[in-house]
């Protein structure tokens, strides 16, 4: 590689990834078809047409059908023994890259890519057996995260956060070379990022691309009142989020007003019940369910809730200091103080989901 | 090529809606037999708050998206003999189950989409669900009680009597429930089960007409016939999820 300033370099892409407004994305198709060309050939491959997935669930679609092709390790560097990717033991190296993906809204994006990758799937159900989401495995399940689609994705962010890894990591001594693929398989994609593209899958006749979503923050987190908080353009399925936590489309889209306190007793997710409550507010969640305080202790009280079943459950209700909002926990039906919910609570990695 | 299966690709073809508005009606001829005119009649009779042209369909013995997993089963007068060899994959998101099932025996090669308990698509597909390769053996535990089942890191299958995912609070403190290992079920285990259930002399019968006697069938042979065979012991349904 030529003689660079490798800081100056690293510095020049945190910066193009730190400019990149993430609330919209202009593709510039062209542009990620050179890059990818590119790419392609320097793994020795051939140009294929590129094929856009309208969203995260069309891409999966696509590629379950598709024959992919992998390439493992391709941009890592190996120690002697070919075991541990070398760069990834030094701090300059890890810190750069986690810096870098920061400022592309790498978090962000890690809890899209969380959602599109989507749950397990129950494998081989006989019909008899279906009860919808109370449905018993039988025997096999999927890990998405293991899938073939999965181990097989090229990340265009994390590769342009390895870029400026490279450069943080060949400067501090003279004799580290940067990585062989830095100019054909690294530095390109800082511009396919800023291009649009996010994900991407090289199967045997194309490849499958996917668009960096239109991301709404607020304070750093996936959050919007009004609408989707991840969305692509031309997609279907959205996702919404309040305070970066994924809530269902009702929650987000029902004003407060007419926000029916008692849905909380349905969810299970304790963060997503913590929205519910800062979005309706505490004083309505406890009159829709008839609270009665049976003990009260500094910020935490006691409540018996009307589950509006024919049962009455205490919940521990307490102020969350961190975001400074108002969160309810189911604690076992024994519970009658403070002290005993809170003993409960700090001795059990029960989650309050499974309590009746 | 295999399908990979994941999430995206099972909510995405429920949301496509395959089917929607068309008839889908059974081809095997058995849609009007007796005793399946008389369970959908009776259906009809117990539920006389479904709308016209969804209970205009169900008497047509007909299909159609928007029916309720029930409906669906009133309406082809799906029998459990039918549904023996049906399978499917099931997953969720935000709580809401999507499933697609193949193998309903009703003489055409249907999948059907659910998004929880609705019918959201129905689309004609050579494509089949396969059972797990040890469903006989599940099958045959099911008589033990046990009805849910993991496969271990060990290669071991589990059976459980509880469902492990969804359990409440005392039944997972007091440990009100049983694993055990699932066993390869024996040719004699088998027969002996068949047997217990009035098939032994039809599971013969069937071995004989593939080319192969009840002694010396290949494993996935005996496998295969005996599903067909052997009829689903009662379900225990999971309680509600609650907090």
């Amino acid at each position: 590689m030529a003689e660079v300033n490798l800081h100056e370099l690293e510095a020049e892409i945190l910066r193009r990834l730190k400019a990149i407004d993430v609330s919209s994305v202009a593709l510039d198709e062209s542009a990620i078809a050179v890059v990818l060309e590119e790419y392609l050939g320097s793994l020795g491959l051939d140009p294929r047409p590129i094929r856009w997935a309208k969203d995260g669930l069309d891409a999966m679609s696509l590629l379950a059908r598709a024959e992919l092709v992998t390439v493992q390790g391709q941009l890592d560097r190996f120690d002697r023994a070919g075991r541990v990717p070398v760069e990834r033991e030094q701090k300059s190296w890890v810190d750069s890259r986690e810096t870098a993906k920061a400022a592309g809204c790498g978090e962000q994006l890690d809890m899209a890519r969380a959602l599109v990758q989507g749950q397990s799937v129950l494998l081989s159900i006989p019909w008899r057996r279906y009860q919808g989401t109370m449905t018993g495995d039988r025997g096999a399940r999927t890990n998405p995260q293991h899938s073939p689609a999965w181990t097989a994705v090229h990340d265009v962010l994390e590769y342009a956060a390895r870029a400026a890894a490279e450069c943080a990591w060949a400067r501090l001594g003279s004799e580290r070379q940067i990585h062989p693929s830095f100019e054909s398989g690294l530095l390109p994609f800082v511009a396919a990022y800023e291009a649009g593209l996010w994900l991407f899958w090289i199967t045997t006749s194309e490849v499958v691309a996917l668009a960096r979503p239109a991301l709404r923050l607020l304070a750093k987190q996936l959050h919007s009142t009004e609408g989707p908080a991840v969305a692509w353009p031309e997609g279907e399925h959205q996702y919404y989020f309040l305070n970066g936590v994924n809530v269902p489309r009702e929650i987000v889209e029902t004003p407060a007003r007419e926000l029916d306190p008692r849905t909380l007793l349905h969810e299970s997710n304790a963060e997503v019940r913590r929205e519910i409550v800062r979005k309706v507010g505490i004083e309505r969640v406890c009159e829709a369910l008839d609270a009665k305080c049976l003990d009260r202790s500094g910020n935490y009280e006691l409540l018996l809730l009307d589950l509006q079943d024919g049962r009455t459950r205490p919940f521990l209700k307490m102020k969350n200091p961190s975001v400074g909002v108002y969160h309810i926990e189911g604690v076992p039906p024994e519970c009658r103080t403070v002290a005993e919910a809170l003993a409960w609570r700090n001795q059990s990695d029960v989650p309050p989901s499974i309590l009746t | 090529m295999d399908l990979e299966i994941n999430s995206g690709i099972i909510i995405s073809e429920c949301l496509k809606h395959h089917g929607q508005g068309q008839l889908f009606f059974r081809a095997d001829g058995l849609a009007f037999e007796t005793r399946r005119s008389e369970a959908r009649l009776e259906y009809l009779a117990a539920h006389d708050d479904i709308d016209p042209p969804q209970r205009a369909a169900i008497l047509a013995a007909a299909i159609t998206p928007g029916l309720t997993r029930n409906e669906v089963i009133a309406a082809w007068g799906l029998l459990e003999e039918d549904t023996r060899t049906a399978f499917g994959h099931v997953t969720e998101e935000r709580r809401k189950a999507f499933a697609y099932f193949t193998g309903l025996e009703v003489g055409a090669p249907y999948a059907l989409y659910f998004q929880d308990e609705i019918l959201v698509g129905v689309k004609q597909t050579g494509e089949l669900v396969p059972p797990h390769e040890r469903e006989l053996d599940m099958r045959i535990a099911e008589d033990s009680g046990l009805f849910y089942f993991y496969d271990g890191n060990d290669d071991q299958l589990r059976g459980s009597n509880v469902d492990q995912y969804h359990m409440d609070w005392d039944t997972m403190h007091l440990h009100l429930y049983t694993v055990e290992v699932v066993t390869p079920s024996s040719r004699y285990r088998i027969e002996a089960h068949l047997e217990a259930n009035g098939a032994l002399e039809k599971y013969e019968t069937e071995l004989n007409r593939l080319g192969h006697t009840i002694e010396a069938a290949p494993a996935e042979v005996r496998s295969q016939v005996a599903l067909r065979l052997l009829p689903y012991p009662q379900p225990q349904r999971n309680k509600d999820r609650q907090i």
